[in-house]
């Protein structure tokens, strides 16, 4: 009963989380015609690994900084109001779905 | 004499040997240096061709980068492979064939492989190495190998060369010396032989039984310090002249010839109150007598030098033998096998030059005569002389 729960649980919560980067993240982004993928690329760019790449990132979407904006066009920075868990999860699912691991030939 | 021969023989082939040891350790040394600068000269011929490589591997990331992967098509090239890490050493592509790559070297080599890492001015695709891995034909290790094997010959012959000079050279002054010690000893056994005979001749033609007993006390005392003398003659004069002299191989009847030498030490003997006990068998060897003789007297003189004053000598032939047993200080067994060496004395309070029993080791190994040594210090010494029938 107990592992029942949790796998739901996991199911619920991933779930939740791509819910959310696909319908909170995806929509605003295209609105402002910021593209997710020239800014995956761009941090991919300054800062290489995955883990660097995410708590680079994070640290941004946390605490907005101009100077350290890697944003395709210079323009208004947003600042964002997802809890750090939600965002990890939120950035797991950007990195997956952008990520060069596996997908040169 | 023999003994300076072998004496400097032996320091030299140490000397050698030490040396010999010490240059093939340097040689070593020279040779794992000598490879590693020809390893560090081929990866370096190489590094041009190496820059290069990395460069049209980045250039061509880069393009892949910019187009933000819809080219995702990673560059192949027939000269060498390569593989690209992020900065966490995470592989995001490779076509090596060596796994696993050390990213502490920029330029080195594994197994047949030689590996070169450029790090890209930013990191295109999140690469932070680009591994570039071309294949060694190990040319260069024959060509090594032959080198070292062949001037590490070189050396060594020159060296070897120089170690006989130089320990010819310090050796000089210790042959000198033996020179020195062997030409003082043979003129000095030639001086003793006439005067100690001709003491000896006399005293034997005095009718000691007509003498004051003080007097032939003394003349006893006389009698045994110059047949001491000439023990000692005549045991140099072997050492001197035992390779040179031929032996003269008859049947000697033992018993007959102990008997002779037994009485000739007679005197010396009762000096210290020492019973002499001969138990005889028929007992016969073919030998040189007077290289017997030798034998015989040095057992006999040890027997009573070493004895106690009033102890036992015994003294006993048997069909292939025979020993003399003493009830001295006897000998350790530490030091049993240490007694036959020259110039080795157990107890330097009563006087010898330590020859004695090298002697009767140098006439034993000559006839092929086994010597057994059984021993109880402060009990008794028994050294028996056997041979095959």
């Amino acid at each position: 009963m107990g592992r029942i729960t949790l796998i739901t649980l996991f199911c619920y919560l991933t779930l939740f989380a791509a819910d959310l980067f696909d319908k909170k993240c995806v929509p605003c982004h295209q609105k402002r015609g910021v593209g997710l993928k020239p800014i995956f690329f761009n941090y991919l760019l300054y800062h290489s690994s995955e883990r660097r790449v995410k708590r680079a990132m994070k640290e941004f979407l946390l605490h907005p900084d101009p100077k350290k904006s890697l944003l395709p066009k210079k323009g208004k920075i947003y600042r964002h109001h997802f809890d750090p868990k939600t965002l990890d999860k939120a950035l797991d699912i950007y990195w997956d779905r952008y990520k060069v691991i596996g997908k040169i030939k | 004499m023999a003994t300076s021969s072998l004496s400097e023989k032996k320091s030299l082939y140490n000397f050698l040997g030490l040396y010999i040891f010490l240059t093939l350790i340097i040689l070593l040394l020279a040779s794992l240096m000598y490879y590693r600068f020809q390893k560090e000269l081929m990866l370096s011929s190489h590094l041009p061709a190496l820059q290069n490589d990395a460069k049209e591997v980045i250039h061509r990331i880069r393009q892949m980068h910019e187009s933000l992967l819809e080219d995702n098509y990673y560059p192949r090239y027939s000269s060498f492979k390569s593989a690209i890490y992020d900065a966490d050493y995470v592989k995001i592509f490779s076509l090596l064939k060596g796994e696993s790559v050390d990213f502490h070297n920029v330029l080195y080599k594994r197994g047949r492989f030689i590996y070169f890492i450029k790090e890209p001015e930013r990191y295109y695709l999140g690469t932070k190495y680009v591994v570039i891995e071309v294949p060694d034909d190990e040319r260069w290790i024959s060509t090594t190998i032959k080198n070292i094997l062949f001037f590490g010959s070189i050396f060594l012959l020159f060296m070897a060369f120089l170690g006989y000079y130089l320990a010819k050279l310090f050796l000089r002054p210790m042959k000198n010396s033996f020179t020195l010690l062997n030409d003082f000893i043979k003129d000095t056994t030639h001086e003793l032989n006439t005067p100690v005979s001709t003491i000896l001749t006399n005293i034997e033609t005095i009718d000691k039984s007509k003498l004051d007993p003080k007097v032939a006390k003394k003349l006893g005392r006389i009698e045994i310090a110059a047949r001491t003398i000439s023990t000692i003659y005549k045991d140099l004069a072997y050492l001197l002249l035992h390779e040179k002299l031929p032996s003269t191989i008859e049947r000697i009847d033992m018993n007959e010839l102990l008997a002779q030498r037994i009485e000739y030490f007679k005197t010396l003997a009762q000096s210290k109150r020492i019973h002499i006990r001969f138990s005889k068998s028929p007992c016969y060897l073919q030998a040189d007598r007077q290289k017997m003789t030798r034998l015989i007297d040095n057992l006999l003189s040890n027997a009573i030098k070493y004895n106690k004053v009033g102890g036992t000598i015994r003294v006993v032939t048997f069909r292939n033998g025979f020993f003399i047993e003493d009830t001295g200080v006897g000998i350790p067994k530490s030091k049993q096998q240490e007694i036959f060496e020259r110039y080795k004395r157990l107890q330097s309070s009563e006087g010898g030059f330590g020859i004695g029993l090298n002697i009767v080791y140098l006439i034993a190994q000559e006839f092929g005569i086994h010597i057994a040594i059984d021993s109880k210090p402060n009990q008794f010494t028994r050294i028996t002389i056997t041979w095959d029938e």
